[in-house]
């Protein structure tokens, strides 16, 4: 009921997170990777095959939704290399592999945190301006100006209302996969998108 | 002829920036995945499993043969109940003069715990709790505490609760009998001192009072069965008398919330025991939504608010600025029932869209006066802007917004650029990120608040009092003490005010430490902030999300 409204109200919106590959395929690769043999410290000899698996099909979004978050994709790029690395790192020790995307997602947006906080560390050490801001020339060249504004507006809103907005309105995500992505409620995810969809319009000078 | 072309909502706005954003990454944008060459050794020790928390990251948890998880939660349990009893022993200081003076004796705390066997829980037998029901004069207290309610309609006369001496619960468990608990699943039962434990533990969510003085834990009260965990509590001003609601949480997950009963708990400070009645008051059956509850000061009736034919797990809140999205809406509305529990009569008023701005399982969604005014958190709609409305329920009841008179604004712009009260205010914009509590003495809405980050990431938070009869910023306390990254786990919220809100308890961020800034609950009274000892982290995931606390 919730995705036919969702799908009604945004027709036009694809998944930019949609996988390319076909669930089953998925799911057996991570049935191959089973960590339920594995609870010794060696790497699962399945894990790379169900770990580049889950790249070749989520990748491309994560880094998107990084890009998103950070304004930047060599950065971007980074995070999510780090978020596979750890989840390969930990294979053999997943509870349940099948929320293997919610982990990536949800290491993704800590990745996508530490980054912003380590540029606010160093514009404050350097003095300089606001660190949510950086974003290459490239990458703003191609973005068109009310894009922009919009932009840097939610890099100043707080981190838990900027990924909230991010996951709903650009992942298209419900409010149940964001809450366990984000580790807050369900209820909490609708008090905080509210909020932050009340602040963005102030912040643009927008009436709601 | 001219055409307007209609200026996108927001949320389009929203996605088609950041999906402009993305687009800077080509379908096959992704460099090749790079892995280690292999895990080092050592860097997890064996035997040791990690299990993912969501935020907070991944965590080592022992490795060891399944039974013991039971086990142990057995004997912590077993740990708590004796620790209870050493403290219910001990003499209670009074709240210090400075600093915590002024907050109530006593809280209450929502906190999870192993529980054994699938879905039973150590609690108390039928004939145990058949002391503490009911009184013969038909109220809302049911003749069965583990059945069902037997009053699908509130009396029309007589009290719904009936002051009874009832045995104790749980605690002080040297006093009271001894806890049992049913069978599990496999009907495999192993004695752990006083409990009896069965095999297969599973999460619960306990009710525990506490000293605010010390944070000694004082009682505990467990949901009777079906019902595995409290999920929301409200209190009356004398900290002693609360209403708690139990969930049948063996049903419930995301997309269902599983039936939900209320049960009045009266807590007795001198014998340290607990008696919980239910209320008869019908319940909230697993195809609606229990969004929030507020019971008066004097205690005496109890508002509801409750989304029919909404799941715990649906949407509804966010896209109301787009025009018509609102009506778009298809959750049904909201139902705000008020309770009297001591004549036994309820009235209803509904408002749209379903929902209460609840955010943490609706805690503070509602506030009351001790003149009667309910106030009650709106997100806002096409019509109706967010923020808090105060409801007169000696009025019939009707619908929510018409009657409910609106008193301050969460949404709209709030410029303060001149010293409120104790403290100068720098101008900003600023706006609420929780829920605004109604003080007791209806003058005062306050409301956590934050001005949006000058830097990003970087966020001013403060307390704001609004005046109830005109909305108007009165005072502003603490502002500006600390400017810094809003990470998760930094919470803002006013969890109790005294009549006038010169004393509040709120859940703020402490100094910063080693690990950085993180939220604890506190005292402030003016600019002074008095952390609560003992007290849980605001920002710990039970199992209904964050730990509430009930004041």
């Amino acid at each position: 009921m919730e995705l036919g409204i969702e799908q009604a109200r945004f027709p036009h919106r694809a998944d930019a997170l949609a996988a390319p590959r076909d669930d089953a395929r998925l799911h057996a690769d991570l049935l191959a990777g089973s960590p339920i043999a594995s609870l010794n410290n060696q790497v699962n000899p399945g894990a790379e095959g169900a770990v580049t698996a889950l790249y070749e099909a989520h990748a491309v979004g994560l880094i998107r939704l990084a890009v998103v978050m950070l304004g930047n994709r060599q950065a971007a790029e980074d995070v999510v290399q780090e978020a596979f690395c750890g989840l390969y790192r930990r294979w053999g020790q997943l509870a349940e592999p099948e929320r293997a995307l919610f982990y990536l997602r949800a290491s993704v947006l800590n990745g996508c945190r530490s980054e912003l906080r380590a540029r606010l560390r160093n514009a404050r050490r350097a003095a300089r301006t606001l660190p949510g801001s950086v974003a290459s020339a490239e990458d703003l060249a191609l973005i068109a100006a009310e894009h922009r504004e919009v932009l840097a507006a939610m890099r100043r809103l707080p981190d838990r209302q900027r990924e909230a907005l991010v996951l709903r309105y650009f992942a298209d995500l419900g409010e149940p996969e964001i809450a366990r992505s984000m580790g807050i409620t369900a209820g909490t995810v609708k008090s905080t998108t509210s909020r932050a969809l009340a602040a963005l319009a102030r912040l643009l000078g927008e009436a709601r | 002829m001219t055409s307007v072309q209609e200026r996108p909502s927001l949320e389009d706005r929203i996605s088609a920036a950041t999906r402009a954003a993305a687009s800077v990454v080509p379908d096959d944008g992704a460099p090749p995945l790079r892995l280690p060459a292999a895990r080092r050794a050592g860097r997890v020790p064996a035997g040791v499993r990690l299990i993912w928390t969501g935020q907070r990251g991944w965590h080592g948890r022992p490795w060891v043969p399944r039974l013991a998880a039971p086990l142990g939660a057995a004997a912590a349990i077993v740990a708590v109940i004796a620790a209870s009893v050493v403290v219910a022993d001990r003499p209670h200081a009074p709240l210090p003069a400075s600093g915590l003076a002024g907050a109530p004796r006593y809280y209450l705390e929502l906190a999870s715990a192993y529980t054994t066997g699938a879905g039973a829980n150590v609690s108390m037998s039928s004939s145990d709790m058949t002391a503490s029901s009911p009184p013969a004069t038909g109220g809302l207290v049911s003749p069965s505490p583990t059945g069902p309610a037997t009053a699908s309609s509130p009396a029309a006369s007589g009290p719904l609760v009936s002051p009874t001496t009832t045995a104790p619960l749980v605690s002080p468990p040297a006093t009271g009998p001894a806890t049992t608990v049913s069978p599990g699943a496999n009907g495999q039962a192993t004695t752990v001192g006083q409990s009896t434990v069965s095999m297969g533990a599973a999460l619960s969510q306990l009710a525990v009072i506490r000293d605010t003085a010390t944070g000694a834990k004082v009682a505990t009260i467990r949901p009777q069965r079906p019902f595995d965990a409290f999920v929301t509590a409200t209190a009356a001003a004398d900290d002693r008398t609360f209403v708690l609601a139990a969930r049948d949480i063996t049903k419930s997950d995301l997309s269902s919330c599983g039936r939900t009963r209320l049960y009045l708990a009266g807590f007795n400070p001198a014998s340290r025991q607990v008696s919980l009645s239910p209320l008869a008051i019908p319940e909230v059956p697993a195809t609606s939504r229990l969004d929030a509850i507020a019971l008066s000061p004097d205690g005496a009736r109890l508002a509801v608010a409750v989304a029919p034919g909404q799941s715990c797990g649906s949407s509804g809140a966010v896209p109301y600025s787009s025009p018509g999205a609102a009506k778009s809406h298809q959750g049904g509305p909201e139902e705000v029932s008020v309770y009297s529990l001591t004549s036994g009569t309820v009235k209803t008023w509904q408002g749209s869209p379903a929902w209460l701005d609840g955010g943490q399982a609706g805690q503070n969604a509602m506030s009351w006066a001790t003149n009667g005014t309910l106030a009650f958190n709106y997100p806002g709609s096409r019509d109706y802007q967010a923020g808090v409305y105060l409801l007169n329920t000696d009025d019939p009841g009707g619908s929510l917004l018409a009657v409910g008179q609106f008193a301050a604004s969460a949404d709209a712009p709030l410029q303060i650029g001149r010293s409120h009260g104790t403290t100068a205010v720098l101008p900003g914009h600023w706006t609420w990120t929780g829920n605004g509590v109604l003080t007791p003495n209806g003058q005062t809405v306050v409301a956590p608040l934050q001005r949006p980050a000058q830097q990003a990431g970087v966020a001013s938070p403060a307390f704001g009092e609004f005046s109830a009869l005109t909305g108007q910023p009165v005072r502003m306390l603490w502002p500006e003490r600390s400017s810094q990254p809003l990470s998760l786990g930094l919470y803002y919220s006013v969890v109790w005010t005294n009549s006038t809100g010169s004393v509040l308890v709120v859940a703020a961020p402490a100094a910063r430490g080693k690990a950085g800034a993180r939220s604890v609950y506190g005292v402030l009274r003016g600019n002074r902030f008095t952390p609560i000892p003992g007290a849980p982290s605001p920002g710990t995931l039970g199992l209904f999300g964050n730990t509430a606390v009930v004041f």
